[in-house]
C-alpha cells in the first residue's frame, strides 16, 4: 500500500467515524441525501481520487478504488462512493475530462434505443431499472454498445424523468425514463473496454463493499459473543459459537485476498475470471457471514435498534447486484470446462496476477 | 484484528521454473513412469523420489552447504503445486521435505544436519511423522510415549501411530514426554531423531479405507536414543511440534489432493452444460485457496510465522477437499470403483475413500476452528 493510499485510509476511516452513526445511517435509508458526509469525502479527495489528475482527481485506479469502497461500506457509508469512485476512473479512461460532484454508472445495453443527432450526438429512448443512486447523481454513465464497440453516455438524471426504488438496504436503486433524451458528442465517449468488462468490473466494486461490511459483521459478533452472558459465561466460551465465528474469519479472508488479487489487474480485461472469482466468492459468503451473524446475535439481531442490521441487509442486497454468485459461477465453470482436462491447471495457474493471462472467451 | 492475507506474486522467475518441472512430468508420464492419482502425497515412490532429488527438487529452501539450492519458498511452493496438479507419487520424501527437513535445519545439531539433510535432498533419506499415539490425537500435550534419562542417552518406550508411511521411511521425528506432566503440560516433552533401523522398534503397517497400507503404528521397546538425537533442547518439544505442524498444515496439498478428480470431472462435463455452475463453485474456491497458499510461501519467505494462516487454509482446504466428490457425484453420475477403467469413476471412488482422512490428519477441522477462535479472542 502506497503512502497516498495509508494517508487515504486514515482520513476516512476518522470522517465515516464520525459521519457514519447510526442515526446517520439511518436517515440516509429513509431517503435523506446526507451532504456533510458528502462534503467530508470531498475535502479527502475520496470521490475524485479515481479522475485523472487534469480533471482535479488523484488519478488513482481500480485497486485503490476497491480499497476506499471497502472502507466506506465497512462503516455503512450511506453515500455512492463505490459508484462516483468507478464513473469517475471509467470516465478518465475514455474522455479525460471532469464528470460530477456524485456519479453512477450502468450498463444500458438492449434497454437504451439510440439514434444518431447531426453534430455527433446521440438520442436515446428507453427505461432503465435499478440505478444506484440516480437521484442524487449529476451524470449517470450509461454504457451502451453499437456496430463499433462500446460508449459511454453521459445523461443528467435531473434532465430525465427518474423514479425512486431502494434495495434491501434502502439504498437509492432508482428508474430512469428516458424519451429522446439528447446527449451532446462532447458527453459520449468511446470505451476502450467491452460492455462485459464494465459489468465485471462493477462486480468487483460491490465485490470489495460486501467484504467491508464483512469484515463489521465478524467484528461485531465477535464484540457481541464476548459480552452477551449466558449459562454463567459469555457465548464466545461456548465451541459451538467459537467454530461458528472462526468459519466466517475463513470466508472474510478467502474472500478478502482474492478481491485484492482481482482488484490489481481489474483494468486489463485478459483478467476478468479473477473478478468473476471475486464477486462469486463474496455474494456467497455474504449469506453464510449474514446467516451466523444474526444466529449468534439472536433475538437482539432481529430488531431495528441493533446496528447488526445495518450489515447485513447491505449484505443481503449487494449479493445480488452486478450478478450473483450462481451467475459468476456459471461463467467461471463454463471457461474452465472450456479449457479441458489438459489445458485446466495451466489456466488456473495463469488466472493470478503473478500468472500468464488465461483465456476468457 | 481478523485474519487476512497479503496478496502475493509469483516472481517471475518461477515461470522457467514451472516450465522445467513441467517438462520433466511430462517425461515420466509419456515414459509410463507413474498414473497420475488423488492424494498422490502419500503414494510411495522411492525411484520417483530419487529422480525428482537429482533435478534438485527436495530441500529447495535449505543452503547449498546441506543439498539445498537456497530457494525461495516461493519457488518450492510452485515445485510443489505442480508436482500434486499432475498427481505425481511425492509420498516418499513428503514429510522429510516439507517438515522434518526443516525441523532439522532450524533445530538440529551440525552433525545431524550433514548426515541427514543432503541425502533428504537426493530423495534417499525418508521421515515418517511422530505425533500421535494410540489414546493422543487432538490432545498432543498428553503424549504417553516416555523417555528415561540414562547414561549417555535415552530410553524410550512407547507407542505412535498414524505414521503416513513410516514402515517405509529411515527415520521419524518423535514427542516424547521426557519428564512427567507438571501443571503447565506443555513443558516436559522432548522430540527425538528416531532412526527406524535401530533395535527397539516394531512397526505394523495399517490399511486405510482404500486398502491402502499408508500408515502404520510403531511401538518403541526400550528404544535407545543417543544424547545427540534430541533436537532443539530437552523440554522444548512443544515450540518445536507447534512450527512443526504449521509447516505441516501450510501447504497446496491441504486443497490439492483432489486436483486429479477435478480433471476427470472436467472430462466428463464438456458435453454437459448444466454442470458448469457447480464446476465453476468449486473453482472459485480452488482459485482462493490457491491465492491463500501463495501468500503463506510469501510469509514463509519473508520469516514470518505462518501458524494461524496455515490454520485457516487447512481448514477451509480440507473442506474443499472433502466436499469435492460430493459435489462430482451429483453432476457426473457414476457408480465409482477403485481400479475402474474409466479415470472419473477410479478418481472417485479413490477420492471418496480419502475423504474422511482429509479433515483429520494434520490437526482436525475442530482443532484448527479452535486456533482460530483462540487468535479472534474467543477462548
Amino acid at each position: 500500500m502506497n503512502e497516498t493510499l495509508t494517508a487515504i485510509a486514515a482520513t476516512l476511516r476518522g470522517l465515516l467515524e464520525q459521519h457514519c452513526t447510526d442515526k446517520i445511517v439511518k436517515s440516509a435509508e429513509a431517503g435523506v441525501w446526507c451532504e456533510p458526509l458528502w462534503t467530508a469525502l470531498e475535502n479527502a479527495g475520496v470521490p475524485l481520487a479515481t479522475a485523472p489528475e487534469r480533471a482535479d482527481g488523484l488519478g488513482l485506479g481500480l485497486a485503490e478504488a476497491a480499497f476506499i469502497a471497502r472502507i466506506a461500506a465497512s462503516h455503512a457509508a450511506p453515500a455512492p462512493v463505490a459508484e462516483t469512485l468507478l464513473a469517475n476512473w471509467l470516465w478518465g479512461q475514455a474522455q479525460g475530462g471532469p464528470l460530477a460532484r456524485v456519479a453512477s454508472v450502468h450498463i444500458g445495453d438492449s434497454h437504451v434505443h439510440q439514434t444518431l443527432k447531426t453534430g455527433g450526438g446521440r438520442s436515446l429512448t428507453g427505461v432503465l431499472n435499478g440505478i444506484p443512486w440516480a437521484r442524487h447523481a449529476g451524470a449517470v454513465l450509461l454504457v451502451l454498445d453499437d456496430d463499433e464497440g462500446s460508449l459511454l453516455a453521459r445523461v443528467d438524471p435531473k434532465g430525465a424523468r427518474t423514479t425512486p426504488r431502494a434495495n434491501l438496504a434502502d439504498e437509492p436503486r432508482d428508474g430512469l425514463i428516458l424519451e429522446a433524451a439528447e446527449v451532446t458528442a462532447g458527453n459520449l465517449a468511446r470505451l476502450p473496454l467491452p460492455v462485459e468488462h464494465v459489468a465485471a468490473q462493477l462486480a468487483l466494486m460491490r465485490a470489495a463493499q460486501i467484504v467491508g461490511a464483512m469484515e463489521t459483521c465478524v467484528t461485531l459478533t465477535i464484540q457481541y459473543a464476548n459480552e452477551r452472558v449466558q449459562f454463567g459465561k459469555p457465548i464466545a466460551r461456548f465451541q459451538a459459537i467459537q467454530h461458528q465465528i472462526a468459519l466466517m474469519a475463513e470466508l472474510v479472508a478467502a474472500s478478502g485476498v482474492v478481491l485484492e488479487q482481482a482488484a490489481a489487474t481489474a483494468a486489463d480485461p485478459a483478467r476478468a475470471p479473477l473478478i468473476w472469482t471475486a464477486k462469486a466468492l463474496a455474494s456467497e459468503a455474504a449469506g453464510q457471514i449474514a446467516a451466523i451473524a444474526h444466529q449468534v446475535y439472536g433475538a437482539m439481531g432481529f430488531t431495528r435498534e441493533c446496528r447488526l442490521h445495518l450489515f447485513t441487509r447491505r449484505l443481503w442486497a449487494w449479493r445480488e447486484e452486478c450478478g450473483n454468485e450462481n451467475h459468476w459461477n456459471e461463467k467461471l465453470g463454463a471457461l474452465a470446462v472450456r479449457q479441458g482436462p489438459e489445458g485446466l491447471w495451466p489456466w488456473i495457474v495463469g488466472i493470478s496476477p503473478s500468472g500468464d493471462a488465461p483465456a476468457t472467451s | 484484528m481478523l485474519p487476512t492475507f497479503e496478496p502475493t506474486s509469483l516472481p517471475e522467475s518461477t515461470r522457467t521454473l514451472r516450465a522445467e518441472v513441467r517438462d520433466f512430468l511430462e517425461g515420466e508420464l509419456s515414459a509410463g513412469s507413474f498414473v497420475p492419482r488423488p492424494n498422490s502425497w502419500t503414494v510411495f515412490d522411492a525411484a520417483f523420489s530419487r529422480r525428482l532429488g537429482a533435478r534438485g527438487y527436495i530441500g529447495m529452501t535449505w543452503p547449498t552447504e546441506y543439498g539445498g539450492r537456497g530457494a525461495s519458498s516461493l519457488d518450492r511452493f510452485v515445485v510443489i503445486e505442480e508436482l500434486l496438479a499432475h498427481g505425481a507419487p511425492v509420498g516418499a520424501h513428503w514429510i522429510a521435505d516439507r517438515q522434518s527437513g526443516g525441523q532439522i535445519l532450524k533445530f538440529g545439531s551440525e552433525d545431524k544436519k550433514r548426515a541427514l539433510l543432503p541425502r533428504i535432498a537426493a530423495g534417499e533419506c525418508f521421515f515418517g511423522i511422530g505425533m500421535s499415539e494410540p489414546d493422543v490425537g487432538s490432545d498432543l500435550a498428553s503424549v504417553r510415549s516416555r523417555g528415561e534419562k540414562v547414561d549417555g542417552g535415552w530410553k524410550i518406550n512407547g507407542t505412535k501411530v498414524w505414521t503416513t508411511n513410516g514402515h517405509r521411511a529411515h527415520y521419524l521425528i518423535a514427542l516424547i514426554r521426557t519428564s512427567p506432566p507438571a501443571q503447565n503440560r506443555h513443558q516436559g516433552l522432548t522430540q527425538f531423531i528416531i532412526d527406524l533401523r535401530r533395535p527397539g522398534v516394531r512397526i505394523s503397517p495399517i490399511e486405510n479405507l482404500a486398502k491402502h497400507d499408508e500408515f502404520c503404528e510403531i511401538v518403541f521397546e526400550d528404544y535407545m536414543a543417543e544424547d545427540g538425537d534430541v533436537l532443539g533442547a530437552v523440554g522444548q518439544g512443544w515450540q518445536l511440534v507447534t512450527h512443526e505442524l504449521a509447516q505441516e498444515r501450510s501447504g497446496p496439498e491441504r486443497f490439492m489432493s483432489d486436483f486429479p478428480l477435478l480433471i476427470e470431472l472436467v472430462r466428463r462435463a464438456m458435453s454437459k452444460p448444466a454442470a458448469h455452475r457447480d464446476i465453476g463453485r468449486m473453482v472459485a474456491r480452488l482459485l482462493a485457496l490457491r491465492e491463500m497458499s501463495i501468500s503463506v510461501a510469501g510469509m514463509l519467505t519473508r520469516g514470518a510465522s505462518p501458524d494461524l494462516a496455515a490454520a485457516l487454509v487447512k481448514d477451509m482446504g480440507t473442506q474443499f477437499e472433502r466436499d469435492l466428490p460430493e459435489l462430482a457425484r451429483l453432476v457426473v453420475a457414476s457408480e465409482p470403483r477403485v481400479g475402474a477403467e474409466d479415470g472419473y469413476d477410479d478418481s472417485l471412488a479413490r477420492t471418496i475413500l480419502y475423504a474422511p482422512s482429509f479433515t483429520l490428519r494434520g490437526g482436525t477441522r475442530e482443532v484448527l476452528r479452535g486456533i482460530i477462535a483462540k487468535h479472534l479472542g474467543l477462548r
